[in-house]
């Protein structure tokens, strides 16, 4: 059985990871592979809900989601991590424990991020009912070199899932689809152009 | 080196025709550029044509491992033709080696990158990219393309007819290619540039005896287009002076065409082909008993049995015989109206390519002599003719000329330029 990777999404919150890991995992899902998510805001109210976000209780959430993910790649089965992660050392110590590991950085202005969870979390940030958040009172370290940013402030969430998907084909990781470019009217129209230039 | 790589090529522009624009003042910043980059030649892949050129360079590999023969192709086991595209590029690009890297890349109007795939940058593919919209990434920037009339080719259909009519197109999708491009560097974050002016190549594909010919209609507007092309080459190089170390090459040459060799044609008149029904002009009518046949626009396939449906030609000893004698009987190939010899040399897939994909490779690739367009197409009843293009793409002449930070030695061929490329990217920082 071959050995499952790991996408680890990083980035603020409301950069779009869960959603990017949705789009992601389906295409994974056509292709014929297993793949399962991990959302870190998920497994922190189910399975850690005694942990917060001292420095202790980040590394240990993020070494829970680390052995969860390694027991699913052993099963063959993709994992799709979608967790702030907002600490460059913690990052590099699930790089060294997962592999493949491949880092997806979901790269959108902080602005941005508030609009989209303007109901949420940054709410209860600007009424003081919760600190520690990354980006806001807690640092958020962008990824040095990421195999994958996506600029979700920018692009539409296709069009990211495509980039990260790309590059699990450039890797080897998910088979690509043999792309039948050209419809008939195109396929006329190369035919004219390479007659013209004489190489049909 | 400096913190960006860029490469600016020029389709199809021999390295003694540019010499000759530089030392007649013709262009002037691209003089003033070379004082401290000197040309050197550069030889282009084989065949010599655009498809496989920039595939090999783009992934610093071989066809025998990129899979990229030529502008069409043949699927063994179906005996159906295609349309390569960047899809059937099977090794990995300078743009994926960027990219994990965490380094953008703006690419181009390069050719054989259609599709445009979703890469860390930005990507315009080159020809051959018949619909636009799949042709840019990402798609917010169509918009921009299409407002400013930016085309991927100028149009060939009428350049036989209406060569005036064709030189105007091409000033003008020269124009608006230069246009977009400056503006995608100043816009588009990059920290590998990879950016092709194509207009030549189709210049010298149909008016390359305006060059030559000091009586052509056109002989002017030649030299005013290389005169265009140097205030292009002008802006983009001084902006690229100070943030990239930077290399400007051709990806083959350029020279007069004679004759037209067509090689279905030898091969139907020496009995290694034949065809379903006269006026047959597709390699899908291609009749069961044929032992060979060629693609555009130097490639020659043995139907060998196992690997073609029904193919009659024996693998192994039988296979190798009938290798040497075609190649043997193509060298004693003589211009009946001159008494030259046609070929240079016919090849063994096995001399030129090595890979994955060898056996996808054609059997014997051709090398004409000067002046000898080798053509694939079915249709021809006569072994030489002409079709209008007076320019054919030549092997060996292309030019490089580089920054001094990318230091010695200086690549020889397409594929070591590639290489060169992929291993600066991977000590590139990102910015």
């Amino acid at each position: 059985m071959r050995r499952g990777f790991t996408l680890w999404f990083t980035g603020l919150s409301g950069s779009g990871k869960t959603t990017l890991a949705g789009l992601v995992e389906d295409i994974i899902l056509e292709r014929g592979a297993l793949a399962e998510i991990l959302d870190g805001e998920l497994v922190r109210r189910e399975i850690s809900p005694e942990l917060g976000f001292s420095p202790a209780d980040r590394a240990l959430h993020m070494k829970r989601l680390a052995y969860m993910a390694d027991l699913l790649n052993r099963n063959g089965v993709n994992a799709l991590v979608a967790a702030v992660s907002p600490l460059r050392n913690g990052r590099a110590e699930m790089r060294r424990l997962l592999n493949p590991f491949i880092e997806v950085y979901t790269h959108c202005s902080l602005e941005v991020c508030k609009q989209r969870k303007a109901s949420g979390l940054y709410r209860l940030v600007e009424s003081g009912g919760v600190t520690g958040v990354a980006g806001i009172d807690f640092p958020y370290e962008p990824p040095e070199r990421a195999e994958v940013e996506v600029r979700t402030d920018l692009e539409e969430p296709e069009e990211s899932a495509a980039k990260i998907v790309h590059v699990l084909e450039i890797l080897g990781l998910l088979p690509s689809i043999p792309s039948s470019a050209f419809t008939p009217e195109e396929e006329a129209e190369l035919r004219r152009k390479l007659t013209d230039l004489g190489y049909m | 080196m400096k913190s960006r790589i860029a490469l600016v090529g020029l389709d199809g522009v021999p390295i003694h025709l540019l010499q000759t624009m530089v030392d007649n003042g013709v262009m002037p910043n691209l003089s003033r550029w070379l004082r401290s980059r000197p040309m050197r030649p550069l030889s282009s892949s084989t065949p010599p044509v655009s498809s496989v050129a920039w595939a090999s360079l783009y992934t610093g590999k071989n066809p025998g491992e990129h899979g990229i023969f030529g502008f069409h192709d043949i699927d063994a086991a179906t005996f159906r033709s295609y349309f390569t595209n960047l899809s059937h590029v099977r090794a990995h690009t300078l743009w994926d080696i960027a990219g994990l890297r965490g380094l953008r890349s703006l690419i181009f109007n390069v050719p054989q990158t259609y599709p445009a795939k979703p890469i860390q940058g930005t990507m315009i593919s080159g020809f051959v990219a018949p619909d636009l919209k799949k042709a840019v990434q990402p798609l917010r920037l169509l918009d921009y393309l299409a407002d400013r009339g930016y085309r991927t080719d100028p149009e060939t259909g009428n350049a036989v007819r209406n060569p005036e009519a064709f030189m105007q197109d091409l000033f003008d999708v020269l124009r608006v290619r230069g246009e977009v491009l400056l503006r995608l560097m100043a816009k588009e974050p990059w920290d590998f540039m990879m950016a092709v002016i194509t207009e030549t190549d189709r210049l010298h594909h149909f008016l390359w005896n305006a060059g030559d010919d000091p009586a052509h209609l056109l002989h002017e507007e030649f030299f005013d287009f290389y005169s265009k092309l140097d205030v292009l080459l002008g802006q983009l190089l001084a902006r690229l002076q100070p943030i990239a170390s930077t290399i400007l090459l051709s990806d083959h040459g350029f020279g007069t065409l004679k004759k037209e060799f067509y090689l279905n044609r030898w091969l139907e008149e020496n009995r290694y082909l034949e065809l379903k029904y006269p006026g047959a002009v597709q390699v899908e009518d291609v009749a069961d008993a044929s032992r060979a046949f060629a693609l555009d626009p130097s490639r020659i396939y043995l139907r060998v049995k196992g690997k073609f449906p029904l193919g009659p030609v024996e693998p192994g000893r039988r296979y190798e015989e009938l290798r040497d004698e075609i190649a043997g009987r193509l060298s004693l190939l003589k211009d009946p109206e001159t008494g030259d010899a046609v070929v240079r040399e016919a090849l063994k897939k096995e001399e030129l390519y090595d890979g994955p994909l060898l056996d996808a490779a054609p059997d014997l690739i051709v090398r004409t002599n000067e002046g000898y367009d080798p053509k694939g197409a079915f249709h021809r009843k006569t072994l030489f003719g002409h079709s209008g293009l007076t320019g054919m793409h030549t092997a060996d002449d292309a030019f490089i000329a580089m920054d001094e930070d990318w230091g010695e030695p200086v690549p020889k061929n397409v594929e070591e330029v590639g290489a060169l490329l992929g291993q600066k990217l991977l000590s590139l920082r990102s910015r």
